[in-house]
């Protein structure tokens, strides 16, 4: 059996992918999605092929910028840039959410472009996910997911029986399962996969058909036996943020001599935490697992629990830091990291904020401070080690 | 200035001092005009040392406001800022919790309760009145302590003040998830660094029953948070006669808006502009309600007689996103061009009654009106809640040119900046969109902003 991670990679690497084809080919729409507020197991009981959209291989964003400014974050510039180059014509539909003030202006901009400029598909929603994760949030949710559902139903000329519901949360539950059984391996010293591996491996999960997913992962977890991916001196970094559809940047801080062994990303583990409680009606369970995954700066009222979990995070995890990073205008991780460093200095872990462009711009200094931190941090652990010796002598 | 940034309410104490001496002035309408009139050359120009004091108050008094009717009618919104600030100034005295409020968020549920109002963003407004570089060096503080540079700047103020120890400290904190992402992340740091508890009010992105509905869900939750955190129960009478004076502010300055439209016109942006600290501040006061009345009044009047607000309107000027709170700029326009703010997106009225008939009537009626509140309407939803608009002030208000002041933190205007580019070519309207912000000179100063203005005005053949 191959190794899975080579092949996710590859399919990481790319927007479009073979696999997408062979489903098309079998008859199979596709239907990209712009947040892991977007519940993609609805989608697939659509008989649709969920695809994290992405803006992967975009080659710059000079058609992006006639509807987008400068000010605006460069994942949008240049998802909507491929979109007006119709590299997203594998789409069938597209669903939006009101993610943060930048995302949600693609669906405005979507359907001006394709009225004056043709710009296709024709099914472009929008979901709208309260900014709240309260009780009446989530019903508010549940609501919005019943008019998604009927939308969907609408574009694919069948009903949604709740036992499709039902099968489809029990599929994407085992799939994000199994990632967060590969992501809790590590847990181990020294780590046996990569964190930009698993990154690759989320990315490429969110891009494919679900059985195709399960089977990468089966491969996946084939290949972890006896396997190591860092040393057992490796700065054990947690790597936290917003957009990030592409592992170079935790390549890089492995290059650096940093292990990444947990991350709170959006392409990443946020987008597979926590299952669908099956014990509930299905969309009932779903809106709740969809609202109440760990949560994004977005939700106002809940970074209690996020900092929390990056707690909790850092102690499971044996993380000697926090690297935070951030695209240039985003107004909600700027402020996310401003709170993940006090948080950072309360435990007294180190903390490095870094903000890029998604892609290009600063690489070169990115990589610098990458290694200038890790550094540190070895030092500071040895420092550490020594005293603990000391002490026990 | 540093004396005034390092002293406990320093900014807030030094625009007191000022406000208190022009509220004494708009009691002599007829004189405080003449000395507006001397004044105008020694400010209008750029910010001295010297001038700062009371350049602000002509910055806020445009020709629009100049006239005897409008002079006078200032008197109650000082008198609201007046109650306002020596109402936090001095909470100790007065022993009532505060509440801290976000600016964007109508509140005038905050009214029924014995609470002390904060809108920490008002220091922006405050901090101008103290000169442009207090203002700058608010935000700096809250840029050094590691807050995003690209926030929206009353967002660093609100966070600046807190550091400096401009602002009282909250008992509680209110805030919605509109109009912007700014709101959304500054508030939740305000949260952690005050440890207050917090509220937030979800806003709806649609226009329907449902999220009207929920937006209203929302609002019973608020009371409820503000009834057991405060250990009082809600006053609604006094929320009714509160709505009552919203009424009325609204339906005098909905007015006022439609009648910008006649050519010329009897009055200017300037006067809604005016309006909306006091709407920001003390929302439903009977104070704002007779502004309203007033302005509303010596509007009509203009309008019945074909007089217009300036001797010789010659562009009519149609100004979006936010204003610039830092220079006269509504005065400059108006004395070097003869151009008239007729239209603009912060100060337009647009609203609905509220029905104070019954407690069920009051929170339908709130909810609808602080969705149709200004900012709020526009931007938490899709492009058509900013377009829509604009397709109508184009139609309505003969504008003869577009601004386009585009404000650093509105990344969702910002996002739409082909919308409302196209809007315009098909108007055949001139458009200007310049990169600025509402209250930090360092993005775009008061000269270059001037000398884009000439030079569009120019080029286009306005002027």
């Amino acid at each position: 059996m191959n190794d899975a991670f080579p092949e996710a990679r590859l399919l990481a690497a790319s927007s479009a992918n073979p696999e997408l084809e062979r489903a098309k080919a079998r008859g199979k729409r596709i239907i990209g999605y712009f947040c892991s507020y977007v519940p993609e197991e609805m989608i697939h009981a659509a008989g649709c092929v969920p695809y994290r959209m992405r803006a992967t291989g975009s080659r710059g964003t000079t058609r992006g910028d006639t509807y987008f400014s400068v000010l605006n974050c460069s994942f949008v510039r240049h998802c909507f840039d491929k979109a007006l180059h119709g590299e997203f014509g594998f789409l069938d539909g597209v669903v939006f959410t009101n993610g943060c003030d930048h995302a949600r202006r693609l669906y405005d901009n979507w359907r001006d472009a394709g009225k004056k400029l043709g710009l296709g598909p024709d099914f472009l929603h929008m979901l709208v996910v309260p900014h709240k994760v309260s009780d009446t949030a989530l019903s508010r949710y549940e609501a919005e997911l019943r008019t998604f559902q009927a939308e969907l139903e609408g574009f694919s000329g069948a009903p949604i029986p709740k036992e499709s519901l039902a099968q489809a949360a029990v599929l994407y539950n085992e799939i994000r399962r199994r990632l967060g059984a590969l992501q809790a391996a590590r847990r181990a010293v020294p780590v046996p996969v990569a964190g930009s591996e698993v990154l690759d491996l989320s990315l490429a999960l969110t891009a494919v058909p679900a059985d195709r997913a399960l089977e990468l992962l089966t491969r996946a977890e084939a290949a972890l036996a006896g396997r190591t991916a860092g040393g057992q001196d490796d700065v054990r970094v947690l790597v936290t943020g917003g957009c990030l559809e592409d592992a170079a940047l935790f390549r890089m801080m492995e290059d650096a001599g940093a292990s990444v062994v947990a991350e709170n990303v959006c392409f990443g583990a946020r987008h597979f935490h926590r299952l669908v409680d099956d014990r509930k009606p299905p969309l009932e369970g779903i809106a709740e697992r969809t609202l109440r995954h760990v949560s994004c700066p977005r939700m106002i009222d809940d970074f209690e629990t996020r900092a929390h979990a990056l707690e909790k995070t850092l102690r499971e995890f044996r993380a000697d830091a926090v690297i935070a990073h951030k695209l240039k205008f985003c107004d909600l991780w700027g402020g996310e990291t401003f709170l993940l460093r006090k948080e950072a200095e309360r435990l007294n872990v180190p903390f490095l904020a870094l903000e890029r462009e998604v892609y290009g711009g600063g690489t070169g200094q990115l990589a610098t401070r990458v290694q200038a931190f890790v550094e540190q941090v070895r030092n500071r652990k040895g420092r550490f080690t020594e005293q603990e010796g000391q002490d026990h002598g | 200035m540093q004396a005034l940034i390092t002293q406990r309410y320093g900014v807030a104490k030094h625009a007191l001092r000022l406000m208190r001496r022009t509220h004494r002035l708009t009691a002599h309408p007829r004189l405080f005009r003449v000395l507006r009139k001397a004044l105008d050359p020694l400010v209008l120009e750029k910010e001295t040392r010297w001038n700062q004091g009371f350049r602000w108050g002509t910055l806020l008094l445009g020709t629009a406001l100049s006239e005897p009717g409008e002079l006078a009618a200032t008197r109650h919104i000082f008198q609201d800022m007046l109650d306002y600030m020596t109402g936090y100034l001095e909470p100790e005295q007065a022993g009532r919790p505060v509440v801290w409020s976000e600016w964007n968020l109508s509140n005038e549920i905050l009214r029924g309760f014995d609470v002390t109002p904060y809108i920490p963003e008002t220091l922006a407004v405050m901090a101008q009145i103290a000169g442009t570089d207090c203002a700058v060096r608010i935000v700096e503080e809250a840029e050094a302590a590691g807050l995003p540079a690209e926030y929206c700047s009353a967002s660093k103020f609100a966070v600046g003040g807190l550091l400096l120890g401009q602002s009282p400290e909250p008992d509680l904190i209110i805030t919605s998830s509109h109009p912007c992402d700014s709101v959304t992340s500054v508030y939740q740091v305000l949260h952690y660094l005050t440890r207050a508890p917090l509220f937030v009010l979800d806003t709806p992105y649609w226009d329907d029953e449902a999220s009207f509905a929920y937006y209203e869900k929302n609002l019973r939750e608020l009371i409820s948070f503000l009834e057991r955190h405060l250990n009082q129960k809600l006053d609604w009478d006094r929320l009714a006669q509160v709505c009552q004076n919203v009424n009325v502010t609204n339906r005098c300055l909905q007015d006022v808006t439609e009648m910008a439209r006649a050519v010329p016109s009897p009055t200017s942006a300037e006067v809604l502009l005016f309006h909306w600290i006091d709407r920001m501040a003390c929302f439903g006061s009977a104070n704002g309600a007779r502004y309203a009345q007033a302005v509303y009044e010596a509007t009509q009047a203009r309008l019945k007689a074909g007089k217009g607000v300036v001797p010789e309107e010659r562009i009519r000027v149609i100004w979006y996103d936010v204003p610039v709170t830092f220079a006269p700029l509504y005065a400059w326009l108006e004395r070097e061009f003869g151009a008239v703010t007729v239209a603009d997106f912060i100060g337009r009225i647009q609203q609905v009654p509220i029905d104070t008939r019954s407690e069920e009537s009051i929170l339908q009626g709130l909810a609808r009106t602080h969705l149709a509140c200004t900012m709020v309407r526009q931007t938490r939803g899709p492009a058509e809640f900013y377009t829509t608009e604009l397709h109508r002030i184009i139609e309505e208000y003969a504008g003869d040119c577009f601004l386009f002041m585009g404000h650093q933190g509105c990344k969702g205007g910002w996002a739409i900046l082909r919308l409302l580019r196209d809007i315009c070519r098909k108007a055949g309207i001139p458009a200007l969109f310049l990169s600025t912000d509402i209250f930090d000179k360092r993005c775009l100063s008061e000269e270059r902003i001037k000398q884009e203005i000439t030079e569009f005005f120019r080029s286009h053949n306005l002027a």
